[in-house]
């Protein structure tokens, strides 16, 4: 008895504490509602746990939606508190598991095609008694290779991981410690290999011109004075060597 | 006007059944045509129902579902224990049992006590198409 009267009066104090919370908006009679109702959250979070979301993102989500529905309650309005928290929590909720279900949506076909792969994939490996191969599974659906491999692709990436995965055992390094950035150096080393072997193609005037042009970054006057021709030939010329590495670029390619 | 299909189900109020129920109501939610978000919020409402009356009366010992599907409109189901719960003594209870019909309000369209003579029969619910 003792203790439905505490709990009695305890919601007494807390109604006491939404109200003032309704006029004053302070920060820090928020925050001490937030914890007094956090268990409304850990409720429904609990209820939609085990659909594919951690607990614990769900638990955040709620707590989240939980603030989120103190800022906007208007006692005012005449209902309870947990009455308008719930919808908005379970609102959240569902979605969160929108946006999460596919971080990256993919069409539609391809969603279904991804399914009855992964139903392939399950039954080809029970009646060959190992994992099927791509061909046998394009075999199987109907469709390419290629198509087989397209979708194992999509699925990975309709899946993205976390920068902040921990990819060891010990949870001390994350994904973004270890992830890969783009290595300029081998673009520089493809792009002189290309430039090397064209410059065998071109005869030495042409060599000369690129090489003072581009290499000692000279002007085309400049030149055409040290090779005893005019400015125009240079030009010319120059327009005429570039149309030419484009066009071995191109073909390179 | 299309005639409704209707789905009995009877099952000891036992929480091992939970699962009998639970998956009794995807099949027929399934069947109705809802997809698969909203068979999940189905799903919840009825499970919280199902947990709610077996839980408030140790001296229930079966739960009875309805299901009715009409596949134009959506589907309705009720779900009825085999004792009644005294309706004041249960709402003087705690946060906890207006948290769960709060919960199964937000998941359907509509949510409905059974009460007879001041006793919680059951609960019935309903969810349209394109609610």
């Amino acid at each position: 008895m003792s203790v439905q009267t505490s709990t009695k009066s305890g919601a007494e104090n807390l109604e006491a504490l939404l109200k003032e919370y309704c006029k004053t908006r302070d920060i820090e009679l928020r925050n001490l509602l937030v914890q007094k109702y956090l268990y409304i959250a850990e409720i429904i979070a609990k209820k939609f746990a085990n659909r594919g979301i951690d607990y614990d993102d769900l638990y955040q989500v709620a707590s989240l939606a939980l603030i989120k529905a103190l800022e906007r309650y208007d006692i005012n309005k005449g209902y309870k508190f947990s009455s308008f928290a719930t919808p908005t929590i379970i609102g959240e909720i569902k979605n969160y598991f929108r946006d999460r279900s596919r971080i990256i949506r993919l069409p539609r076909k391809e969603s279904e095609m991804l399914k009855k792969l992964e139903e392939a994939r399950a039954y080809l490996s029970a009646t060959l008694g190992r994992s099927p191969k791509p061909e046998e599974l394009a075999d199987y659906l109907d469709i390419t290779t290629e198509k087989v491999l397209e979708l194992m692709e999509s699925n990975q990436k309709s899946n993205p991981f976390s920068l902040d995965y921990y990819i060891d055992e010990d949870n001390e390094t994350d994904l973004s410690a270890v992830i890969g950035h783009e290595e300029k150096g081998y673009i520089d080393i493809e792009n002189k290999d290309f430039v090397d072997s064209v410059m065998d193609k071109l005869n030495d005037v042409e060599k000369k011109i690129i090489y003072e042009r581009f290499y000692n970054q000279r002007s085309q006057k400049d030149i055409a004075e040290e090779m005893g021709v005019s400015q125009m030939y240079v030009s010319r010329l120059e327009r005429k060597i570039l149309r030419k590495l484009k066009y071995m670029f191109k073909n390179s390619i | 006007m299309m005639t409704m299909d209707s789905v009995y189900l009877k099952v000891p109020a036992k929480p091992e059944y939970m699962l009998v129920i639970r998956l009794t109501t995807s099949a027929v939610a399934s069947r109705a045509g809802f997809d698969v978000d909203e068979i999940e919020d189905i799903k919840l409402a009825v499970s919280e129902a199902g947990t709610f009356m077996m839980n408030e009366d140790k001296g229930v010992e079966w739960l009875e579902l309805t299901f009715k599907v009409d596949k134009e409109e959506g589907i309705w189901i009720d779900i009825f224990a085999s004792e009644a719960v005294d309706e004041a003594v249960l709402f003087s209870k705690n946060e906890q049992t207006e948290l769960s019909f709060y919960i199964m309000e937000s998941l359907m369209d509509g949510v409905e006590k059974a009460i007879d003579n001041g006793f919680l029969r059951g609960i019935k619910m309903y969810k349209k198409f394109g609610g």
